[in-house]
């Protein structure tokens, strides 16, 4: 019985290759598109899963309140948080503290390295989370001071293939200039770990540096606590704030509030907290809206297949008749159909899987290679995807099974079965809502696209193109910066030279107060620390007054203020009033500058102070004219190995810096625009197999039509007529959706674009276009054919 | 083998209430062979339904082998359909994506023969009928008579008692329409039940009794004096 089912199956669909064909693409590519997003959102999903504790361990989180009512979270703490946290509660097993270190100059004999990954960190990290030591002992590793854990990577390339233990690394640390003895070798930190160091050193190395470092003052280090096993992570949080309180001053402690994070919440939930030290940050909103997007694709590419079948159930229903009439039960057949629609699900998986194989280094290169997806060794998951293609092959199939088998054998004796009135009403809600989501996805697209280059096209403050950076890592290499210049501007293709903030860091913030009227007024603000001849280098404008001057030797006192500032101060003569920090310095502003865009699109300009400070400038910034820009560049690379030969030279531009810091918008729009094309295309494949079979349908009434003079045009017309109305419909029910989704999208940009009625007509447009064009190529031909061609069927 | 007591059978669309079999009494018995004739609309098909238990009637009662039948469920109705009930439709009916074999075969396999016995049977059926050469075509390789063949190879298969035909002859030309009647003839000789819904009277009186049908009703019952015998004509 099985294979007389079985044979229907197959010759039925080599009597029909084109529908076959429209089901099986649509399905392959739903599943392609399901199975690239489902293993990057499972990679998102994955960090930090690998720590054996995971579930027990939290990272401390501080609430910022301003009394103005302004909120920031940051994932730093203070350094004596962590014991005493130890101290205080049962619950807690163990904490630990990390501080990332910014990039240090590091040497093993002559084999010298900028290195960006160096923390240092308390030795309880090996009991909290889970690291796989090749050599060296974990419970001693870090317990003496300038002890240093480091990975394969490091290494090898430090000490190649001898052996690294006892070792010592140099490290150019500022406050710890000397030595570390390499007490272990860590496997590398895996690509789904929101924590990655290629070395990690004692901090009782900063405790004896840095005598503060142990107080409550400053906010240094990230806090991770581990629970004991069945504590509850409610009881610490509820007993934080007192906890608080009876450490901290009252000026401290008001406004400040700590909470716990669970660890595999870290990497997707922390776009708003800063000063992080993961080593990519991920967006949940970005995990939801593909998820979202991989489901849309599997279910137009399942509409497409029910609609189908059950287009063509006229043509199947004589054979459902048959077998009912032979005595076949109603079950059997509901089983047949659903084995059909599993069949053809399964081929199109089996189909999707070098598909999905071809696509994967581009689609990695998309997401700018930060996700490692493979499936290599992946059997749990193609097993799972396999499940799925099962699941999907179901449900696409159990209204057709229902449908189809429920036709009555008597009907065949009546001769009725031809009928396919039934189910047309579904159809068209069906290919509607296709439509829909081909509308919606065209027009968040378009959307995500306007924002994007708004972003590109919004004037800056500043000029970002032609203007090299080469970061300042120490001291030696600050103290060089006026001889560097000096040499540098000699060449004619070097127009300025200076060196401070890059824009778009943010720069770093303090609390300041102005004396006004009403006393004095207090605000966080960002600050830059900058050199002479910085705003001219970076072609920014004064408003008011003047920028530093080495005509004037007191500027060391003074400082520029941005517009923002001045607004926030409400300050209506500023040139002249004093600043005072919180250890009292007082210093006059001499300029005011107009805005310019300091820390990122995203967010409102905030009210900035430039200091005067040559020796902590981060960069050496280079305005080199558009000729010849290689040269330039090997003429900076020169000077700087002449001046600092043992500081290995590293530049990039500013306006690259700058588009990389929009990355993850970039990555979505060019996900969305490849996703919503896909989800046109799939619709696009159904509406062209139901026009296919609408017209074999409409064949005699089409010849009927042209024997009594109707034109090509009029055949058409009648054709397209109902697609127009359904696109019409479809564009009406996306448009509201969308323009909810997106506006609040939007509000999430401080500088966004206003929504117009241009990229919803233009994707209604874009779509009905695409549908049309879909449609005519058949319209054309059925309205081209020979009208005794199709009465012929007779 | 078949009784029926004032049977009766309406069809209700939205406002229109149809009586297409209006208190009809009939009995029919082993080994008869029966034409149901009658003007288009008169009922022939929704009776030959009724009967082939592919629709239940609106009242009365239909007692098929002894049993009452007439408000059985669909699947029950299928189990006695499979075994004592073969069809024979004026278009063929035959499922075009299997062979003349595989559709001959098909509804021994809902009765759930063996394979060996199965092939056995096909094979027989398909000799007695003339079509074993053709076994390995599809339908719509087969003249009309030849697919009509196919289809009362099909009917008989499975040693069916009771052979329904819905105007076997009606898409033939006459010499195969002469032939299938034959075959009909032979079936009923070797001890199967026909009854079959024709609008030819000459059709009709291959029959031994013929059933009128007009407006639903059963107007008359001819029992037809001097029946054919299909030997004799053979």
């Amino acid at each position: 019985m099985f294979r007389s089912y079985l044979k229907t199956i197959f010759r039925n669909i080599s009597g029909s290759r084109v529908y076959f064909f429209i089901n099986v693409a649509g399905l392959c590519i739903g599943f392609t598109i399901f199975t690239l997003i489902m293993l990057y959102v499972l990679n998102e999903l994955s960090y930090d899963t690998f720590n054996k504790k995971a579930d027990r361990i939290y990272r401390v989180v501080e609430l910022q309140k301003s009394p103005e009512g302004q909120v920031q979270r940051v994932a730093i703490t203070m350094p004596a948080l962590a014991p005493a946290l130890k101290r205080e509660f049962p619950e807690i097993e163990s904490t630990a503290r990390f501080v990332l270190w910014p990039t240090v100059l590091c040497h093993y004999r002559e084999r010298r390295f900028y290195e960006d990954g160096l923390a240092f960190a308390d030795s309880s990290i090996f009991d909290i989370f889970t690291f796989h030591f090749v050599e060296g002992n974990p419970s001693t590793a870090l317990n003496g001071t300038d002890d240093i854990v480091i990975d394969q990577t490091t290494a090898r390339k430090y000490f190649g293939d001898t052996d690294p233990i006892g070792k010592f690394i140099y490290i150019d640390a500022n406050i710890r200039q000397g030595a570390f003895q390499v007490t272990g070798v860590i496997r590398d930190f895996p690509e789904n770990s929101h924590l990655s160091f290629n070395m990690i050193a004692s901090i009782r190395t900063l405790e004896r540096g840095l005598h503060i470092f142990n107080g409550w003052a400053d906010n240094d280090v990230v806090t991770y606590i581990l629970l004991r096993k069945g504590a509850g992570h409610d009881i610490v949080q509820r007993n934080l704030p007192t906890f608080l309180k009876s450490r901290l001053p009252e000026n401290l402690w008001k406004g400040l509030e700590l909470y716990l994070q669970p660890l595999e919440d870290v990497h997707l939930f922390s776009g708003q907290i800063l000063y992080q030290i993961n080593h990519n940050i991920g967006s949940i909103e970005n995990v939801r809206l593909f998820t979202l997007i991989a489901l849309f694709v599997i279910f137009l590419a399942c509409i497409n297949f029910i609609n189908l079948t059950t287009a063509r159930s006229a043509i199947r229903a004589r054979e459902v008749g048959i077998r009912k009439l032979l005595g076949s039960y109603h079950s059997h057949l509901i089983y047949q159909f659903i084995g059909e629609s599993i069949v053809v699900a399964i081929f199109a998986f089996m189909l999707s899987l070098p598909v999905v194989e071809a696509i994967l280094p581009t689609f990695n290169s998309m997401m700018r290679d930060r996700i490692v997806v493979s499936y290599d060794n992946q059997l749990p998951f193609l097993l799972g995807i396999f499940l799925i293609a099962i699941a999907v092959g179901l449900i696409a199939g159990v209204y057709p099974a229902f449908y189809l088998s429920s036709v009555r054998p008597a009907e065949l004796l009546k001769g009725r079965y031809a009928s396919s009135k039934r189910g047309i009403f579904l159809r068209k809600a069906l290919i509607t809502l296709q439509f829909s989501i081909a509308v919606g996805l065209v027009t968040a697209t378009s959307i995500i696209v306007g924002q994007m280059n708004y972003f590109s096209s919004e004037p800056l403050g500043f000029n970002g193109k032609n203007l090299m950076y080469i970061p300042l890592r120490d001291v030696q290499s600050r103290s060089k910066i006026p001889l560097v210049s000096e040499r540098l501007i000699m060449d004619p293709n070097v127009i300025a030279v200076s060196a401070g903030e890059l824009t778009g860091s943010g720069g770093t913030q303090r609390e300041v107060s102005i004396l006004g009227k009403d006393g004095w007024s207090r605000r966080i603000v960002r600050e830059s620390f900058d050199d002479y001849g910085y705003a001219k280098t970076m072609g920014m404008r004064m408003v008011e007054g003047r920028y530093f001057s080495r005509d004037h030797p007191s500027d060391s006192l003074a400082v520029i203020v941005n517009e923002t500032m001045i607004k926030a101060f409400g300050l209506k003569k500023p040139i002249g009033k004093e600043i005072q920090t919180a250890n009292g310095s007082i210093y006059k502003v001499i300029g005011v500058i107009k805005d310019f865009n300091y820390f990122s699109l995203r967010n409102k300009i905030d009210p900035l102070v430039m200091w005067l400070a040559p020796n902590r400038c981060q960069y050496l910034l280079v305005r080199v004219s558009k000729k010849d820009v290689k040269s330039t560049i090997n003429l900076v690379q020169k000077t700087w190995n002449t001046l600092l030969p043992n500081h290995p030279f590293e530049y990039g531009f500013l306006h690259s810096y700058l588009s990389a810091r929009y990355g993850s918008e970039r990555e979505s729009e060019h996900l969305l625009i490849l996703f919503s094309l896909v989800a046109v295309l799939v619709a696009c494949l159904g509406l062209f197999g139901l026009t296919m079979h609408t017209t074999e349908q409409r064949i005699k009434e089409i010849g009927i039509r042209k024997v009594l003079g109707a034109s090509v045009t009029d055949v058409v017309f009648m054709l397209s007529r109902e697609t127009i109305w359904l696109v019409l419909t479809a564009s009406v029910i996306a448009w509201p959706v969308t323009y909810y989704f997106m506006n609040r999208w939007l509000n999430g940009f401080a500088y966004r674009i206003s929504l117009t009625l241009f990229p919803f007509l233009f994707s209604g447009l874009l779509v009905f276009m695409i549908a049309m064009l879909t449609l005519s190529f058949q319209a054309m031909s059925a309205g081209l054919s020979n009208p005794s061609e199709a009465l012929r069927y007779e | 083998m078949i009784r029926l007591y004032n049977l009766k059978k309406v069809y209700r669309t939205d406002q229109v209430e149809t009586i297409a079999i209006a208190n009809a009494n009939l009995r029919i018995d082993p080994g008869e062979f029966v034409a149901i004739t009658g003007p288009s609309g008169s009922g022939k098909t929704t009776l030959l339904t009724i009967l082939g238990l592919l629709d239940n009637p609106t009242e009365g009662q239909y007692y098929f082998l002894g049993e009452d039948v007439s408000k059985l469920s669909e699947k029950r109705r299928a189990d006695l359909r499979r075994k004592n009930i073969g069809f024979v439709f004026q278009n063929f009916n035959l499922i075009n994506q299997l062979t003349v074999y595989e559709n001959i075969e098909l509804p021994l396999l809902h009765i759930g023969v063996a394979s060996l016995q199965r092939k056995q049977m096909v094979m027989a059926v398909m000799d007695k009928l003339r079509i074993t050469t053709r076994r390995n075509h599809y339908p719509q390789q087969l003249s009309g008579g030849q697919q009509q063949r196919v289809a009362v190879a099909r009917a008989v298969v499975g040693n069916q008692k009771l052979i329904l035909a819905d105007e076997p002859t009606g898409n033939l030309d006459s010499r195969n329409g002469e032939e299938v009647m034959e075959l009909l003839g032979k079936l009923n000789e070797d001890g199967a039940t026909v009854v079959m819904v024709t609008h030819s009277t000459e059709y009709a009186s291959w029959a031994n009794r013929i059933v009128q049908l007009f407006d639903g009703h059963v107007t008359n019952e001819n029992i037809l004096e001097g029946m054919r015998s299909v030997s004799e004509l053979s």
